[in-house]
């Protein structure tokens, strides 16, 4: 009996043993070696590479006792992104950690490549999470990468912040990296990415003397992401307006949230705030004509004189907000259909209604083939 | 003691069941049905898993008598099938062995060898498997409910845009067929519990039988429909399903790639369901060979070496899996059950049922508490 029971102990003991002894043969930087990453930004650079710049946080520095931490940028190029990465890491005294890289900043000439192979390699890599945002720049990611926001330790860790708090508003067309090969993967093959506009702010504060040391303020920005590009992932980048993206935004979500600005007839501008909004797209079979649906919950604005309620607008009232979402709706259909680039999906909801049965899933051209028929905007006021 | 190292009671078998049929159809499978029936993969899964359970009715039919070893069939009838039995468990370890090493030392760890990871893996697995299905669905009960615990705690912080237009149109062409005959190797592990002998149920187990039956024919077939409705046609690069449909949740941003709870469940899930085909494995062995330890570590050393060897990577372990092999452990695993059950009814029509207290009574086994005894038996 106390020989099973010593055996028993032994083996025991044993298989303790080999999971502690496989924990200390793994060779783990400390933290003191290691870097993590909070976001990155990816350029084309001249020479035909990707320029790589990553925005990383060192655990063991900052200024502990005001809570801040030291962030800094650097850069390095590749042939591909995994050259890039192994590049910077080789580059750099420390072990740098892409989990937690919260937002990837897109340049404008990156964006004009061949950017799948990149991004595949990001949704395929087990080092980055695929919900971590796109965001397309105006000039060069690393510019946008480097700025320092008003509100915020660094810019990715804003847009980030920005974006998780705004993604279901109108306008605000958000993408994850999941997102962007879900959208490549349907039948258009393209997408659209967010673009994000730095807006310099004046602070008031006077200048600091020309001698007397000391270095000058940064300056600070604000980061505007209601715009956005669609992008037929051949090289094809367009930019659109704050009209064409929030046209977008009402094809392709669910919107809870964001403000309708709308002229009135007598030329004023009155607001209303979108409470709900849903986008259904119908078609009918061997027909080219696209109808809209779109059911929007609203809530009237404070300037709106008179009673607030249901039946406070008149029908000339109501008619203006229509138009609103109209125009919008119309302008976003025009870019996609004059550039080919089905950024709001119509290939895809005819192909899934349809299925076999839709003749031109083979024609890389559909999109011009149909026609944007009646937007039907249903609206129901609180 | 053979009868009680394999005794399993109604509860234990359902749980088993339900593990060893999830743990392996969430990680990799789906995206390799992906890469086949593209967003028709949630239907192969679905009829695959049908057959699945058929199959597991006649196990489930056979274990009620007592299991293979108990059966008064001819000898020789016993160790053909158990030779089946031991080629069927050798390749599915192989298979799931190396989707575990793939994971840990992909997704978990930075620097960690195959070598490192199977240096902890085999010992526990080997002394898990030797101890018999008793003791593997006993650890199963125990961890069960944080397993229950750690899914629920995904499902309630989850926060997917799940678009079932992704889903849709339904084709119902040969890629659907060519998925499920490609990743046969995946489907069928039930082989193992012909050595288990299953106490009988009452009629509440019996409500609860077909509960765990729907569970184990919608879990898999829902973490399909959540992949695909997330990923669309992304969904074929998508390793790991579990772990990637996982971080949806609303503390991804803090907890970065990995989502704890989840990645414990299943490293549980995994232990058990290796321990469970492993325990096929070394059962077959004993009986074939000598019925000792040894056997087991042997057997043992011999799957190490092999994957060490000669899988070496994911990418040979799939080329394996999916290479004529299939036929032969889908062949084992399908039709072995069915001819046990047929030569039962020619050799031994009269076989009785079993029951536990049996065991408790004739062998003076203590430390098992049986269950009641339905009324028509005593």
């Amino acid at each position: 009996m106390i020989n099973i029971i010593t055996k028993k102990r032994l083996t025991f003991a044993l298989i303790i043993f080999a999971m502690v002894i496989f924990e200390t043969l793994l060779p783990s930087p400390t933290l003191g070696d290691r870097s993590i990453c909070v976001g990155f930004a990816l350029d084309a650079a001249d020479d035909g590479q990707i320029l790589l710049s990553v925005q990383v946080i060192h655990p063991m520095g900052g200024n502990g006792a005001q809570n801040q931490n030291e962030y800094s940028v650097v850069s390095a190029k590749g042939r591909t992104l995994q050259e890039a990465f192994t590049n910077i890491n080789t580059s750099m005294a420390s072990v740098i950690s892409y989990a937690h890289s919260v937002v990837i900043f897109l340049g404008n000439d990156f964006l004009k490549t061949d950017i799948v192979p990149t991004l595949r390699f990001m949704l395929t890599s087990e080092h980055i999470t695929d919900d971590t945002f796109l965001i397309g720049c105006e000039g060069t990611a690393l510019s946008e990468l480097s700025k320092q926001p008003v509100l915020g330790e660094c810019s990715s860790i804003a847009i980030q912040s920005i974006l998780q708090h705004s993604y279901l508003e109108k306008g605000v067309n958000v993408l994850t990296i999941k997102d962007f090969y879900t959208n490549y993967t349907k039948i258009g093959k393209c997408t659209f990415i967010p673009l994000v506009k730095s807006i310099k702010v004046e602070d008031g504060s006077p200048p600091p003397p020309s001698s007397g040391g000391g270095t000058p303020p940064e300056d600070k920005f604000l980061m505007d992401v209601t715009y956005a590009t669609i992008n037929d992932c051949k090289g094809q980048n367009i930019a659109l307006d704050k009209k064409q993206s929030s046209g977008l935004s009402y094809l392709t979500k669910s919107i809870k949230g964001g403000t309708l600005i709308y002229t009135r007839t007598d030329g004023s501008l009155t607001e209303a705030y979108i409470d709900k909004s849903k986008p259904q797209i119908i078609s009918k079979k061997d027909s080219y004509s696209i109808d809209i649906k779109i059911e929007m919950n609203i809530k009237l604005g404070r300037n709106i004189d008179g009673p607030r309620g249901k039946d406070s607008l008149t029908e000339s009232q109501k008619q203006e907000i229509i138009n609103t979402v109209t125009d919008d709706i119309t302008a976003a259909w025009n870019i996609c259909k004059s550039t080919g680039i089905d950024a709001i999906q119509i290939g895809e909801h005819l192909y899934s209604k349809h299925g076999l049965s839709w003749k031109d899933k083979d024609n890389p051209n559909y999109l011009s083939l149909y026609e944007l028929g009646n937007i039907e905007v249903k609206l129901k006021f609180y | 003691m053979e009868e009680r190292s394999n005794l399993l009671y109604v509860k234990q078998f359902l749980i088993m069941c339900f593990v060893s049929s999830l743990s392996y159809k969430v990680v990799m499978l789906p995206q390799y049905l992906c890469k086949v029936a593209e967003r028709q993969a949630y239907l192969t899964m679905l009829y695959l898993m049908t057959i699945e359970l058929l199959m597991l009715g006649i196990v489930y039919g056979l274990i009620k008598k007592g299991g293979l070893l108990t059966l008064n069939i001819p000898k020789p009838l016993k160790k053909i099938a158990c030779v089946l039995i031991l080629v069927s468990c050798f390749f599915k370890s192989t298979t799931f062995i190396t989707e575990t090493l793939t994971y840990v030392s992909v997704s978990l760890f930075e620097y960690a060898g195959w070598t490192y990871i199977i240096l902890a893996l085999l010992p526990a697995l080997c002394y898990l498997g030797n101890k018999g299905i008793n003791t593997i669905s006993r650890t199963c009960q125990i961890i069960f409910w944080f397993m229950l615990c750690a899914l629920l705690f995904s499902f309630l912080f989850t926060q997917t845009k799940l678009k079932i237009a992704s889903l849709t149109p339904i084709i119902l062409n040969g890629t659907i067929f060519q998925g499920g005959d490609k990743h046969l190797m995946w489907f069928g592990d039930f082989t193992p519990f012909l050595f288990a002998t299953l106490a009988p149920s009452s009629k509440k187990n019996r409500i609860i039988s077909a509960a765990t039956m729907a569970l184990i024919l919608v879990f898999p077939t829902f973490t399909m429909i959540a992949l695909i409705g997330n990923y669309g046609g992304g969904a074929e690069f998508v390793s790991n399903a579990f772990s990637k449909l996982a971080i949806y949740n609303r503390i991804s941003s803090i907890v970065g790639t990995v989502d704890f709870p989840i990645v414990c469940a299943w490293l549980m899930m995994t232990i058990i369901k290796l321990s469970f085909v492993m325990c096929g494995l070394f059962n077959s062995a004993k009986y074939l060979f000598k019925d000792n330890g040894w056997t087991s570590v042997i057997c043992s050393l011999a799957l190490g070496i092999f994957i060490m060897t000669v899988i070496v990577n994911q990418d040979k372990a799939y080329a394996l899996a999916t290479s004529w092999v299939r036929y032969i452990v889908a062949a084992i695993e399908y039709l072995l059950p069915m001819v046990i059950y047929i030569a039962m009814r020619i050799y031994d029509p009269n076989h009785e049922k079993f029951y536990s207290t049996d065991i408790a009574r004739n062998n003076k086994i203590t430390g098992i508490t049986a269950e009641p005894v339905p009324k028509e038996a005593s």
